[in-house]
């Protein structure tokens, strides 16, 4: 299974969350497409 | 230790019934298929598997949450010039073998759930929301645990497996068949 999740692995790279902005947002992963925004702390 | 070929839709070895393990499977083969699961699992990155996604019809799964770790320093990453931190994780490996549902709370609770076999979807999800699950450890030693959260989801996302059900299966004719059309267009565009 892979989650979405707060806490989990899947939360600990970044994700491209609106691909049209293209700004990573840092959330869940790397990977195109919608994420959360709740576990990523912008450092830049 | 090696990492297996996790098998995707529509393979039809995912719609396989798995076998229990019996009384005297419980050896080094059967180590040996954990700890490749755990590596797969963890490589693909996911938080659970079950082995017929390797392509071994068994009753055994493989779990780690890998909640996030407080005492540990904040990982660093850079995705294309952004800087940022990520809160550590730890490592909580769970194995389930021969496991079986009982009591499943009347309750449910709703979790957006993703699939190694089902890549780059991801769709809400009604399941019990606690449940207490019957199992053997790696010694065939029998336990009984209570469970909730993530964990309950995800034990019962595993467990589906096991019978042949995805969590796609879950959903609508409508939402299911819109989830498989757009892993059929990232695959052709992959």
């Amino acid at each position: 299974m892979r989650s979405m999740v707060e806490g989990t692995l899947n939360l600990r790279r970044c994700v491209w969350a609106f691909p049209s902005v293209r700004r990573c947002l840092g959330i869940a992963c790397h990977l195109p497409g919608p994420g959360r925004i709740d576990n990523c702390n912008p450092s830049a | 230790m090696a990492i297996r070929e996790i098998l995707e839709v529509p393979d039809p070895r995912l719609k396989v019934v798995s076998e229990l393990v019996k009384d005297d499977e419980f050896n080094d083969e059967l180590k040996q298929l954990v700890e490749d699961m755990f590596e797969t699992m963890y490589d693909a990155p996911g938080i659970g598997l079950a082995a017929i996604q390797v392509g071994v019809p068994k009753r055994v799964l493989v779990i780690d949450l890998q909640p996030e770790d407080p005492d540990a320093d904040p990982i660093e990453c850079e995705h294309d010039g952004h800087k940022h931190t990520h809160p550590a994780t730890k490592k909580e490996p769970r194995v389930f073998v021969n496991p079986v549902i009982v009591d499943p709370a009347e309750e449910l609770s709703t979790y957006q759930e993703g699939c190694l076999s089902v890549p780059e979807i991801y769709a809400d999800v009604d399941r019990p929301a606690t449940c207490t699950v019957r199992y053997q450890d790696l010694d065939g030693k029998h336990h009984e645990e209570a469970m909730e959260g993530l964990l309950a989801t995800c034990i019962q996302h595993e467990m589906d497996h096991l019978e042949g059900i995805l969590f796609i299966d879950h959903l609508s004719r409508l939402k299911r068949n819109m989830a498989l059309k757009k892993l059929k267009k990232l695959r052709q565009a992959a």
